[in-house]
C-alpha cells in the first residue's frame, strides 16, 4: 500500500505539484496522464525517492523511509547506459549497482522475448532509440529478480515507476512488456505508469488520472 | 562475493571499458609529461639552490621539482576526481540510475574516483622513474617506504576534502571549479615547485596548514632524512580521521539539501 498525502513541490516560482493526495493498494496498475511539463516525472522522481517533496509525506506499507531497494524506476527521457560499453557490459554494470545477482543465462533468455539477443555485445552507441529503451527495460525488469513471464511468485521490487516505458517501441515489446506489468502485478506489486498520450497507458490499469495545474484528476 | 568488492570491481572495469575509447588522451598525456620533464631538467641546469635546506642532494632541484610535480600530479587528481565524477555522469544521464541504487551515494562515488587514482599513481612512478634515469636523487628504499605511506595518508585527506567540493556539485555543477581555486591556491603556496622559505613569512607561516602545503613539506622533510613517519604521524593521522568523518557527514547533507531542493539532477 503506497500512501500519498498532501505532496507539494514548487520549482522557482512554479507549483508543480499541489497538495496531491492518493492511496494505491498493492497489485493496482495506475495510469497518469498529462500534457509535457504538467509534473509527471517529477511525481514519479518523488515516489522513487530522488527528490524530496516541499510538503507532504508518502510512505511504502506504512514506511516513510522505504529504501530505494524496493522500488523499480524506469525513465524513458534519459537512457541512462554508458554508450562506449555493450549491452552485457552495461548490464552487469548496473546489475552490480543495484545489487542483482547477474545471470548470464537468465539475461540470455530475457533477452530473446524482447529481440536482444543478438544485440547485447554490440556497444551501446550503434545502438536505435528502440533498442536503448529495450536494454534499460531489461535493466529494471531485472531488478525484480525474477527474469520469466510465466513466474508468478513473490518478486523483489514492490513499487514499479514507469515514465513513458512504450516510447520508441516495437508492438512485440509492447505487448511483453504489459504483460509482464500484469504478471508483476498479481505478484502484489504496485505500478504507476506515466505518459503524454492517454492511449498509451497500459489498457488495463485500475485507475486513471489526468496531471494538470499541479492536480491528480480522476478519469477512470 | 562482498557486494561492496563487487561494485568497486565493476566500477573499475567500467570505467577502464568507457576509457579506453580515449587513446588520444593518453598519447596527449605521456606528451605533456615529457615535455613537462624536458623544462624541469633543462632549468635546474641553471638554478644552483645550495643555499636552501629543503633541498637534498647539495641543492639539486631537479630532485626537489621531480617530486614536487609528482605529489601535486596527485593532489590535482584526487582533489578533482569526485566532483569531475558527478558532472560527467550527469552528462550521460547515468546519474539518476546512481541516485536509485542501494548504495550510499558517497561510496558510488568514490568508486568512480578510484580508477582516477590509481592513474595518477602510475603517473606519479612514471615522472620518478624518467627523473632518477635524467639525474634526479632516488633516496633510499626506506625513505621510500615511509614516503609512500605519507603519500597514501595525504590521499585520504585530499580526497575527503574532494568530497566536500562533491557536496556542493551537487548542488550546482559550477561548484567543480571550487577545486581548481583550491588546488591553484595550495599549489602556489605549497612548497611543490619552489622552497616555501621564499614566501613572505605571512604566508607561509598561514598557507603551512593547508593540506597540500603540509603534506607536501611532510614528504621533502621525509625523503629528506629530516625526520620519520613515525614521528611525525600523529597529526596527519587524526586530520586524516576528522576530515573523512567530516566530509562524509557534509556530502550527505548536501546530498539531502540537493534532492530537497531538487538540484541533484540539473546539470
Amino acid at each position: 500500500m503506497i500512501s500519498i498525502k498532501n505532496v507539494s513541490k514548487q520549482f522557482s516560482s512554479k507549483k508543480i505539484l499541489n497538495d496531491i493526495s492518493l492511496d494505491i493498494k498493492n497489485g493496482e496498475i495506475v495510469g497518469i496522464y498529462g500534457n509535457n511539463g504538467s509534473g509527471k516525472s517529477t511525481f514519479l522522481r518523488i515516489l522513487s525517492g530522488i527528490f524530496f517533496p516541499d510538503n507532504g509525506k508518502i510512505s511504502i506499507e506504512g514506511d516513510e523511509k522505504k529504501s530505494e531497494k524496493n522500488t523499480c524506476f524506469l525513465n524513458s527521457e534519459t537512457h541512462s547506459l554508458y554508450e562506449r560499453l555493450t549491452g552485457f557490459q552495461n548490464l552487469k554494470y548496473f546489475c552490480s549497482l543495484f545489487q542483482i545477482p547477474y545471470n548470464n543465462e537468465a539475461i540470455m533468455e530475457f533477452s530473446k522475448k524482447i529481440d536482444m539477443e543478438n544485440h547485447l555485445d554490440c556497444k551501446v552507441s550503434n545502438y536505435s532509440m528502440g533498442m536503448k529503451q529495450k536494454l534499460n527495460i531489461m535493466i529494471a525488469f531485472l531488478r525484480t529478480g525474477k527474469t520469466n513471464v510465466s513466474e508468478k511468485s513473490s518478486i523483489d521490487c514492490n513499487l514499479f515507476l514507469l515514465d513513458e516505458i512504450t516510447d520508441h517501441l516495437d508492438q512485440k515489446t509492447i505487448d511483453f512488456v504489459q504483460k509482464q506489468m500484469i504478471t508483476f502485478s498479481k505478484a502484489d506489486a504496485t505500478i504507476i505508469e506515466c505518459s503524454r498520450k492517454r492511449d498509451n497507458l497500459h489498457p488495463d490499469c485500475n485507475r486513471i488520472f489526468k496531471l494538470e495545474l499541479g492536480k491528480l484528476e480522476q478519469i477512470l | 562475493m562482498n557486494k561492496y568488492y563487487r561494485h568497486l570491481k565493476e566500477t573499475v572495469t567500467k570505467n577502464i571499458l568507457n576509457s579506453s575509447g580515449f587513446k588520444l588522451l593518453l598519447i596527449y598525456f605521456i606528451w605533456g609529461v615529457v615535455f613537462d620533464l624536458a623544462i624541469y631538467f633543462y632549468t635546474s641546469r641553471f638554478v644552483s639552490m645550495k643555499q636552501f635546506s629543503e633541498l637534498s642532494n647539495g641543492g639539486n632541484y631537479f630532485s626537489f621539482i621531480i617530486l614536487g610535480y609528482a605529489f601535486s600530479d596527485i593532489f590535482v587528481t584526487v582533489t578533482m576526481s569526485p566532483s569531475l565524477a558527478i558532472n560527467q555522469e550527469r552528462i550521460l544521464g547515468t546519474f539518476e540510475s546512481m541516485l536509485l541504487s542501494p548504495f550510499n551515494l558517497s561510496f558510488i562515488i568514490t568508486c568512480e574516483t578510484i580508477i582516477g587514482i590509481v592513474k595518477s599513481i602510475v603517473r606519479v612512478a612514471i615522472i620518478i622513474v624518467i627523473g632518477i634515469m635524467l639525474g634526479a636523487d632516488p633516496g633510499n628504499f626506506q625513505q621510500f617506504i615511509q614516503a609512500s605511506l605519507s603519500i597514501a595518508i595525504a590521499i585520504a585527506i585530499f580526497f575527503s576534502l574532494a568530497m566536500i567540493i562533491a557536496g556542493f556539485t551537487l548542488l550546482d555543477r559550477r561548484f567543480q571549479h571550487l577545486s581548481t581555486l583550491y588546488i591553484s591556491i595550495s599549489t602556489v603556496f605549497s612548497g611543490a615547485f619552489f622552497p616555501t622559505s621564499q614566501l613572505p613569512d605571512v604566508l607561509r607561516n598561514v598557507f603551512i596548514y593547508l593540506p597540500f602545503p603540509y603534506c607536501m613539506n611532510l614528504l621533502r622533510n621525509i625523503t629528506n632524512g629530516k625526520t620519520t613517519i613515525i614521528a611525525s604521524i600523529t597529526i596527519p593521522i587524526v586530520i586524516c580521521f576528522f576530515s573523512i568523518a567530516i566530509s562524509i557527514y557534509f556530502f550527505r547533507k548536501l546530498e539531502k539539501f540537493a534532492r530537497k531542493k531538487s538540484l541533484i539532477l540539473r546539470y
